[in-house]
């Protein structure tokens, strides 16, 4: 059964209630997750989640300041948030499980 | 115009030299995917701390998203590192596994003996700290002669004729090495620091260092040879019990027999050194100094001529 750790989740989450954005930054999500992601994990973590299609993410069309790279934006997929569903209804019903 | 400079420092935007840093050591997806959305947020953030005039926050922007670029590394490295550890050691029958699991074991329970023995000669109630203290500074002194004889058993247990392939020779013989060279950083600086640490603190005040206490500088500055070549020499040992167990491992039929051999010349090999650090080296034909390389020299001439056998017959 695959499972989903508890920053998957976390990063899922912010990115659902994302203020109807669906998409964020990896810094983003670092000041959205209040100190629980941190700046030196998320990025790896992001790229787990993508290899696992749990998340896509793009690079910014053109970056803000000129001469510096483009930002990678992410967002949930339809997998990722199915998954954290199911996951979090499986939390809801089995906490011992799923924690 | 000094300051000015270090606003301008400040200011220019950061992660350049980390991008170039990032593109040697990880793969262009790992770049791509991993790195550079790092230093883009880092570039971004910085820009506009820049924009509002926060010099000082700039500069935490900055030494914050080193640090992350940095961890970023580790971590990739890290889960880069498990899976070829793994291949690495379930290759040709997970000879070089268990060779790893064994030394390991082995290790620990050969040092076991060499730290409980000084610590049941001291008589002084110590407290919890102190205590571990006191074995934390002991364990040194044991590794020179423990990592040699686990690393020797565990070459024994865990490599047999059909698996002592070229890449496990290679390894091997790549791993004694570093295990020498580690037992040269181990007996040159940090047994003579550690052993003194353990004398002041067991006897509660400040102790006169003794030749054991001296580092191998010290005593190449004080031409005390003797003690030097016997550092050098037990240093050496990992890569000369390691490459004779891993001959008498690839050449015996029978485990059993392989153990037996391998138990045998470690008994032979420390025997031999003792014999000649003791104050019968003072009568040998030879300079003391040099006789302390002699159980060594007999054991990498069997090695040699073991391989060399092992090789004319396949």
């Amino acid at each position: 059964m695959p499972t989903l750790p508890a920053k998957e989740a976390l990063i899922i989450e912010l990115l659902s209630a994302s203020g109807g954005r669906g998409e964020m930054y990896g810094l983003e999500l670092v000041a959205a997750s209040k100190g629980r992601l941190k700046r030196g994990t998320v990025y790896v973590t992001l790229g787990r989640m993508e290899e696992k299609g749990l998340v896509t993410s793009q690079l910014e069309a053109a970056p803000p300041e000129a001469g510096g790279l483009p930002r990678r934006i992410y967002q949930a997929t339809a997998l990722g948030r199915r998954l954290h569903e199911a996951w979090s209804h499986v939390a809801r019903l089995l906490p011992e499980f799923a924690r | 115009m000094k300051g000015s400079g270090r606003v301008d420092r400040a200011e220019r935007r950061p992660g350049g030299r980390l991008r170039a840093l990032g593109s040697r050591l990880c793969s262009p997806r790992a770049l791509e995917r991993l790195i550079d959305p790092a230093i883009a947020d880092l570039q971004s953030e910085h820009a506009q701390a820049v924009r509002a005039g926060r010099v000082w926050r700039g500069r935490w922007i900055r030494v914050a998203g080193t640090l992350a670029f940095w961890k970023v590394i580790g971590f990739h490295a890290a889960t880069r590192a498990v899976p070829i550890a793994r291949e690495w050691a379930a290759a040709d029958g997970h000879a070089l596994g268990r060779t790893a699991t064994f030394a390991a074991t082995a290790s620990v329970v050969v040092t076991i003996p060499f730290v409980l023995v000084p610590l049941s000669h001291l008589h002084t109630a110590m407290s919890t700290v102190h205590s571990i203290a006191l074995v934390a500074f002991i364990v040194p002194q044991a590794l020179p002669i423990s990592v040699p004889i686990g690393l020797a058993f565990g070459i024994l247990f865990g490599v047999r004729q059909a698996t002592a392939t070229a890449r496990v020779r290679r390894s091997i013989l790549a791993i004694t090495i570093v295990c020498s060279g580690i037992m040269f950083i181990v007996l040159g600086w940090i047994v003579p620091e550690t052993n003194q640490a353990f004398r002041e603190l067991s006897a509660a005040r400040r102790v006169m260092r003794g030749v054991n206490e001296l580092t191998l500088g010290e005593l190449w500055a004080r031409g005390l040879w003797l003690p030097l070549h016997i550092r050098v020499a037990l240093a050496a040992s990992p890569l000369i019990l390691g490459l004779f167990a891993f001959s008498i491992a690839a050449a015996a039929k029978a485990r059993s027999r392989a153990l037996v051999v391998g138990l045998a010349a470690v008994v032979g090999y420390y025997s031999c050194l003792w014999i000649l650090v003791a104050p019968a080296a003072e009568l040998a034909p030879w300079p003391a100094a040099q006789a302390v390389w002699t159980p060594n020299l007999i054991f990498a001439i069997a090695t040699a001529g073991l391989l060399l056998l092992r090789s004319a017959k396949s």
